[in-house]
């Protein structure tokens, strides 16, 4: 499950990820270990323990669609923001919060459902949608096959 | 080659988007769910494979879908266990050429590799996809602020 990201330049990145769920903390997590400044928000301290101590123990605890939460987690200094939360309408709304208010260059709302990713994108929001993603890789894998 | 003759287990989020998808490139395309009120997620417009309704992990319904002639078959209902374990009856008993299937937990994946059966992981595949936009993003300047 190695990631290749050779590009030592992502260790200048300043990140805040919103949600510490399976992609939260793995995006977090090899951030982390590529040396860039990453922060971690959620709303619940729990979901922290995953992450390496020093993370979950800069983890900023609270609800991300408060102002003060994400300026808290650095948001102001951000280079990118990714929101990864469970919740899809709030990934989007964390998103764009993050690009309209805070003027992140780089915000990245996930989003599981496809037809949903279809309509936020058409609202100006830079999705990252794990389904079109995984449909993606398997539809190359199947051309590989037909040669 | 002919076009391959795909076959899906699960029409939920991923499986109805890859059969849209597959069946709106000309691929030949079955997907099987246990709930028929899931088939409202194909598209009208690009959906033109076959639906079958029933349980995968039963071989009468697997052998009712064409896995018999399937060139390759993705398990992606939303259990992890029910996934595998529709993999390997079609990897060992029906010998389906190529067979994946969607895996949430990213520790499993060696597993289902050991076993024969390839993975598709959408947590990872985004975590890829991810750094690929952050590097780029860095790359042309965006860093350090």
């Amino acid at each position: 499950m190695d990631i290749v990201h050779s590009d030592a330049t992502v260790s200048r990145l300043s990140v805040v990820i919103v949600g510490c769920g399976r992609l939260g903390s793995l995006a977090a997590r090899r951030l982390y270990e590529a040396g860039s400044h990453v922060q971690v928000i959620d709303r619940s301290a729990a979901s922290c323990g995953v992450l390496p101590p020093s993370l979950a123990a800069a983890a900023r605890i609270g609800d991300p669609l408060l102002p003060d939460v994400l300026r808290a987690g650095g948001i102001d200094e951000a280079d990118c923001c990714l929101a990864a939360t469970e919740n899809d309408t709030l990934n989007a709304a964390v998103a764009m919060m993050c690009s309209r208010l805070f003027c992140v260059g780089l915000t990245l709302a996930c989003i599981a459902d496809q037809p949903r990713a279809r309509s936020y994108r058409r609202l100006g929001i830079d999705v990252l949608c794990t389904v079109e993603l995984a449909a993606a890789k398997v539809v190359e894998r199947i051309r590989q096959i037909a040669v | 080659m002919r076009t391959p003759y795909v076959l899906i287990v699960g029409c939920g989020r991923l499986g109805s988007h890859l059969a849209n998808l597959l069946s709106a490139q000309a691929h030949r395309v079955v997907v099987i769910d246990r709930n028929e009120a899931a088939f409202a997620r194909l598209s009208a417009e690009s959906f033109s494979g076959f639906r079958v309704v029933g349980d995968a992990s039963e071989p009468a319904v697997l052998r009712k879908a064409g896995i018999e002639k399937s060139d390759l078959l993705i398990t992606a209902t939303h259990e992890d266990n029910l996934n595998l374990m529709v993999a390997l009856v079609a990897k060992r008993v029906f010998a389906v050429p190529h067979v994946m299937a969607r895996v949430y937990d990213p520790a499993r994946e060696r597993l289902y590799h050991d076993l024969g059966v390839e993975t598709v992981c959408p947590t990872l595949v985004a975590a890829e996809h991810f750094f690929d936009l952050l590097s780029r993003a860095a790359g042309s300047g965006g860093g350090a602020k």
